[in-house]
């Protein structure tokens, strides 16, 4: 595990909370992409309920950049 | 110990707040500088406060948007870090805080605080970010606990990784106690076997505030925010009285309010009669 593999999941996390759906939903998506594998039981631990509470606070609170207020994928 | 207020740049906190004041209620403040880097002149009263509170060692720095435990080194946190160093020539803090997790990544320079995953690296990466506050701030740095948490181990690992972040530095933990009830609430842990999890003895400024319940879909239950936009819960106040009796090194309570939330002049009374209900707690 690296800083490097760390900031490519949290992109992802952060990516998937901006986009919402249901917690699991959610969850699913995490799990299912390589950037989750070096913490892969992590978040196969998350609380539907919890990450529907933390996309609700990330999407209230979040700035985004240029790129993707302009429409490109995360 | 002291007891104080989270300071807000809005007239609405100054409206509602100068009362306290007035009367000799605020022994420190805690002002979150990096709110207005680059982006807002400060108001000529708050500029007045930090330097009257300043001037006694009685002023707290704390930050938000460092983004600690950010995978990634970026531009922002040479640009915080050069933000802290000029904060601390103008103005005189007793200490500087930031939060333990992070708070943007990649397309996101800015989120709610969100937990990161327990593990050497993270251990590592915070220790280092940590060193780089205390080399900017030249004066003691500490780290606050989330209230967000996606697992049940976010909230059951923190203590513990509070202690191993803070350890090389002999860095001190200020312990949110609205955070701590609401990972309780929202993860089924005990409030006060949670709170033993962490390394007490850091323990040298303590948060209260209140907040509100969302309805998420998913859960069968309300989940709790720390939204800073009401009264502090009686559970909180008793937590309160705990953390007074456990943590022998607590030398600062300050009260958390957002500005806009004490816009409405009916607010400041109960605003101002919670405050003093606490402030009579740690008298």
């Amino acid at each position: 595990m690296s800083t490097n593999a760390l900031a490519a999941y949290q992109a992802r996390l952060l990516a998937v909370l901006f986009e919402g759906s249901d917690g699991a939903t959610m969850r699913e998506l995490l799990l299912q992409m390589p950037e989750s594998e070096p913490w892969r039981t992590y978040v196969s631990e998350f609380d539907p309920g919890l990450v529907e509470v933390a996309a609700e606070l990330m999407r209230t609170w979040a700035v985004v950049q240029p790129a993707l207020q302009d429409g490109a994928k995360p | 110990m002291k007891f104080g207020l989270s300071i807000m740049p809005e007239d609405s906190f100054a409206n509602a707040a100068f009362p306290l004041f007035d009367l000799g209620m605020v022994d420190v403040v805690e002002w979150s500088f990096d709110v207005a880097w680059g982006v807002m002149d400060r108001p000529q009263w708050l500029d007045a406060l930090l330097e009257d509170y300043g001037a006694t060692g009685d002023l707290i720095g704390h930050g938000v948007s460092y983004s600690l435990l950010d995978g990634r080194d970026t531009p922002r946190h040479d640009s915080w870090l050069k933000w802290l160093r000029a904060e601390v020539a103008t103005n005189r803090y007793r200490w500087v805080s930031e939060h333990v997790g992070f708070i943007g990544s990649d397309s996101f320079s800015f989120s709610a605080p969100l937990p990161v995953p327990v593990c050497d690296e993270t251990i590592e990466l915070g220790q280092r970010r940590v060193q780089a506050m205390v080399e900017a701030a030249g004066c003691p740095i500490g780290l606050e606990n989330l209230a967000t948490t996606l697992t049940i181990s976010d909230a059951r690992d923190q203590g513990r990784f509070l202690e191993d972040v803070l350890k090389p530095t002999d860095g001190f933990v200020l312990l949110d106690l609205h955070n701590l009830w609401a990972q309780s609430v929202n993860t089924g842990l005990d409030a006060y076997e949670l709170a033993d999890t962490y390394p007490l003895d850091r323990v040298k400024e303590l948060h209260v505030s209140g907040g509100s319940w969302s309805q998420p879909a998913s859960a069968t239950r309300p989940v709790r925010r720390d939204t800073h936009d009401d009264l502090v819960p009686e559970e909180v106040r008793t937590l309160l009285k705990w953390a007074l009796q456990r943590c022998t090194n607590v030398e600062v309570v300050i009260y958390e309010r957002l500005g806009p939330t004490v816009a409405d002049p009916a607010t400041h009374g109960p605003y101002r009669d919670d405050v003093a209900r606490i402030r009579e707690l740690v008298a």
